[in-house]
């Protein structure tokens, strides 16, 4: 027996704009978009200051890395200043000689105890390739040691090299939002939102630098405005056990809302909350009771996406049979499977079946976006990670950069999460996304 | 190579052309900025198009609405628009909405003003100083974000977002800040000739360059010489994509360059190209330069925008247009005259050609020699005669026109001198 289930899809791909005065700066490829107008802030930098933290037999490498990024290639004609408006100056470079752990560690060190946050925006570290499901590497350990000390960092490995040509721009757009110039955001804004917020808990703490001996969590969100452009990071100010998991939750939003109020000059109405496990109705009723202590009017949209089930879709009326990016079933209501990385007119270069986003959303007191809106907005939303400019990206920004830096907590001590959060960690490295 | 007689708004102004009658009600709304950007390099280059009076109109409007409804939350793109629509149109005498903007200014934009900057950024601050200053209002109140913006040019930050130097020079210009307007040709000088400046945005520097190239001294040959072979290539490349190899497009897509333009670009490069153009008819006609900016002090703007009409339609090859706009300021200037020394009306009618003798009565008794009256009536006549081709059968030839604009410009030069600097005007 055949069953049929009904879809529809996004009809165009959402443009981005890549100038913070200029409305018509627009292009629906953040490449084209940079290449033919440069980035969004064009009058934060000029110059970023960036120390490189190398071993010696590699330095040149990185050398040449840094020029051709300052002076362009065929993939990047006219290099940082065309495509970002600003030129990398090297501050100091720091070499080592093995690629041990301790010496990475040692030289982070020093390094910190020898350079003031205002002095380096970005620090270039040449590190060993690793896997991610490993902490104790000189990945996460010299992103950590130089986050808690205020130095956003920006990690390459021999693979970087592998594949050079294709790793410019991406290279230089991920050291440019890191050093704060934001890159490319939405031409248009989310209908009816106000604020996006990706939330994340329940995060375990590392124990094997930490000193607590009952396993320790954080929590954390990062924001972002009705263009989908990062706003900020907020973690909960210390690790906490299990049992005050929801207690975090109050936390998080206060300081996620009022802040974006100083930012803005007003609270938000339309509220989007992104989260990677399904919404429960504690989390919920949790959320709910802390936006009603703290505004007065405001509607919150309850998003769960994830990819955890066992649904695939074809279509073979597509030259290559997968599912179109931004085309979508309904398997309920409010349950969505949103392909991202079908096929699709711009960039063709695709491998494998699409990995369809389960979405599932829950509204309150009432529906005030529609499951339609909903798959645009994370539509949309898969195109903000600022690491890379490649078009098609599967998932939306707000759990990538969950994701990004749940890798991290898992890699820090509780000491060095709650360095991150002090204000004066906090107020250089909030505004840039240091972990991606 | 082409020719500098292929630097033409043409191209440009089907860009705008094609702009405003697809996407105008729609694209408004968010890029409201972009549109009084055209409509101000427009209307200070007299360009009348079908569409000039609906973007007026349509800017009128939204500034009425903007108004009504609120900023909404599009505060910092919807203010300086609207600030800059309203200079725009003011000074133009096209403001046909009436909204209370000293309200705005006094009590609402001082709460715009972040880090020193309205709403953080050096161009809306720009942009917003130069239609306050343009509609003159005291910005003493505002010194701390004149003073960011001057930090800016120190810095070298708001040359870094070349289409600043363009807004930061016309404000410097208007403050009569002159030091700070000399630093900024000197680095927008520095910055066109450096490799680190994209193509397209050396429109902006080209504008700042070529519009205070007096400031350039001994350089201005050689820079004047770069500019007239960018905005040729500038001129081939619009509507060319980039070759690029195939590489590219499999990863990033295709550039789709359709209609791709910044408005602020495009309006930049009109003035531009009019300037250019302009200066084409300064080496021919001394006088004109002179001419226009002693009309513009003198609030005379109906007469210098004939003036400038006529330089367009003689550019456009239309000589018996051009001819009309040289008569039509050569008449309306004879009245300003006539006004300003009988503080009455011209006595013209509606419809009727006015009799010149009549309007040159009062100069007459103001010492205009019998002589000097015969060349102002035989250039009324030489201009009447090739204005009007029905008469004739065909179209005067540029050497006529040129002839026309000498003898309006040395004539309207000449009664300037002699008549309102004996007024003490």
């Amino acid at each position: 027996m055949v069953s049929y289930i009904s879809g529809s899809e996004v009809k165009t791909e959402p443009n981005l704009l890549f100038d913070k005065s200029d409305s018509s700066a627009v292009h629906s490829q953040a490449y084209w978009g940079l290449r033919k107008f440069g980035p969004y802030d064009k009058d934060v930098l000029k110059k970023i200051n960036l120390a490189i933290i190398t071993p010696s037999s590699k330095l040149e490498d990185v050398r040449r890395l840094i020029q051709d990024l300052n002076n362009g290639t065929p993939i990047m004609p006219g290099g940082m200043p065309r495509f970002f408006r600003c030129h990398i100056d090297v501050v100091d470079e720091l070499t080592i000689e093995s690629t041990t752990l301790p010496e990475y560690q040692h030289v982070a060190q020093d390094f910190v105890n020898g350079f003031d946050p205002k002095e380096i925006d970005v620090v270039l570290a040449y590190i060993p390739k690793s896997s991610r499901y490993f902490t104790n590497t000189p990945y996460y350990r010299l992103k950590a040691i130089l986050a808690t000390h205020g130095f956003p960092s920006q990690m390459i490995t021999e693979n970087t090299f592998t594949n050079l040509k294709w790793s410019y721009l991406n290279l230089a757009s991920a050291i440019f939002s890191k050093a704060g110039g934001v890159p490319w955001v939405l031409e248009s804004e989310m209908k009816n939102t106000d604020i996006l917020i990706g939330i994340s808990a329940s995060n375990l703490v590392s124990k094997k630098v930490g000193q607590s001996s009952s396993p320790r969590y954080v929590g954390y969100v990062n924001v972002f405005d009705s263009y989908g452009k990062w706003m900020f990071f907020e973690g909960t100010a210390k690790p906490y056990s299990k049992e005050n998991r929801l207690e975090q939750f109050s936390e998080l939003l206060n300081r996620a809302l009022s802040k974006f109020k100083s930012e803005k000059g007003y609270y938000p109405q339309g509220i989007v909350i992104h989260y990677y496990k399904k919404w429960g109705k504690t989390e919920r009723n949790y959320v709910l009771k802390i936006l009603d202590d703290l505004l007065d009017e405001y509607n919150v949209c309850f998003v769960s996406i994830d990819d955890s089930h066992p649904f695939r879709l074809f279509d073979m009326s597509t030259p290559d049979g997968s599912f179109p990016r931004g085309s979508y079933v309904f398997l309920s209501e409010n349950e969505i499977l949103l392909s991202t990385t079908g096929y699709a007119e711009i960039g063709s270069k695709r491998m494998g079946t699409p990995k369809l986003l389960r979405i599932r959303a829950i509204q309150h007191p009432e529906a005030f976006i529609t499951l339609d809106e909903i798959a645009e907005q994370v539509l949309a939303l898969t195109k903000l990670n600022w690491a890379t400019a490649t078009p098609i990206v599967r998932e939306p920004v707000t759990l990538l950069f969950s994701r990004e830096i749940a890798y991290l907590t898992a890699a820090v001590s509780e000491q060095e999460w709650e360095s991150l959060n002090k204000s004066e960690v906090n107020v250089v490295l909030n505004k840039k996304p240091w972990f991606i | 190579m082409m020719g500098l007689d292929s630097i033409s708004e043409r191209k440009i102004l089907q860009i705008i052309d094609r702009d405003i009658t697809t996407n105008l009600p729609e694209e408004g709304e968010r890029d409201p900025l972009g549109y009084s950007i055209y409509a101000y390099f427009m209307i200070k280059n007299s360009i009348e198009r079908p569409y000039t009076s609906w973007l007026v109109d349509w800017i009128n409007s939204w500034i009425e609405k903007t108004f009504t409804e609120g900023f909404g939350r599009f505060l910092d793109r919807n203010v300086t628009a609207l600030l800059f629509g309203y200079y725009t149109l003011a000074t133009a005498n096209r403001l046909k909405t009436k909204v209370d903007i000293e309200e705005l200014i006094e009590n609402h934009l001082p709460n715009y003003v972040y880090k020193n900057l309205f709403f953080g950024s050096l161009t809306h601050s720009i942009i917003i100083l130069l239609s306050l200053a343009g509609m003159n209002v005291e910005i003493k109140k505002f010194e701390n974000v004149l003073g960011s913006i001057i930090e800016g040019l120190r810095k070298g930050t708001l040359v870094n977002d070349p289409k600043n130097a363009v807004f930061a020079a016309l404000l410097f210009e208007k403050l009569d800040l002159s030091k700070e307007l000399r630093m900024l040709v000197e680095s927008v000088s520095d910055k066109f000739e450096s490799d680190d400046v994209f193509f397209d945005e050396k429109i902006y520097l080209s504008w700042v360059l070529w519009k205070y190239k007096s400031e350039l001294r001994a350089k201005m040959p050689e820079i004047t010489g770069h500019i007239k072979r960018y905005i040729e290539n500038f001129l081939m490349s619009i509507g060319r994509e980039e070759g690029d190899h195939e590489a590219i497009s499999e990863l990033y897509g295709g550039e789709n360059n359709e209609n791709r333009y910044s408005r602020i670009l495009i309006g930049t490069a009109l003035d531009l190209l009019v300037m250019i153009k302009k200066d084409r008819i300064i080496e021919i006609i001394p006088q004109f330069g002179e001419v226009t900016r002693a009309l513009q002090d003198l609030g005379w703007d109906q007469v210098r925008s004939e003036l400038e009409k006529a330089v367009r339609s003689f550019e456009e090859s239309k000589y018996s247009d051009a001819c009309n706009n040289l008569r039509l300021s050569f008449i309306m200037f004879l009245i300003k005259l006539y006004e300003l020394f009988t503080g009455k009306e011209a006595p013209t009618e509606k419809g009727k050609t006015p009799n010149i003798k009549d309007i040159l009565k009062p100069l007459k008794s103001e010492g205009l020699e019998p002589e000097e009256k015969g060349i102002i009536t035989s250039t009324w006549s030489y201009l009447s005669e090739k204005a009007h081709i029905e008469k004739r059968g065909t179209e005067p030839l540029p050497d006529d026109v040129i002839l026309g604009f000498r003898l309006t410009t040395s004539i309207m030069d000449f009664l300037m001198k002699k008549f309102l600097a004996q007024k003490g005007s």
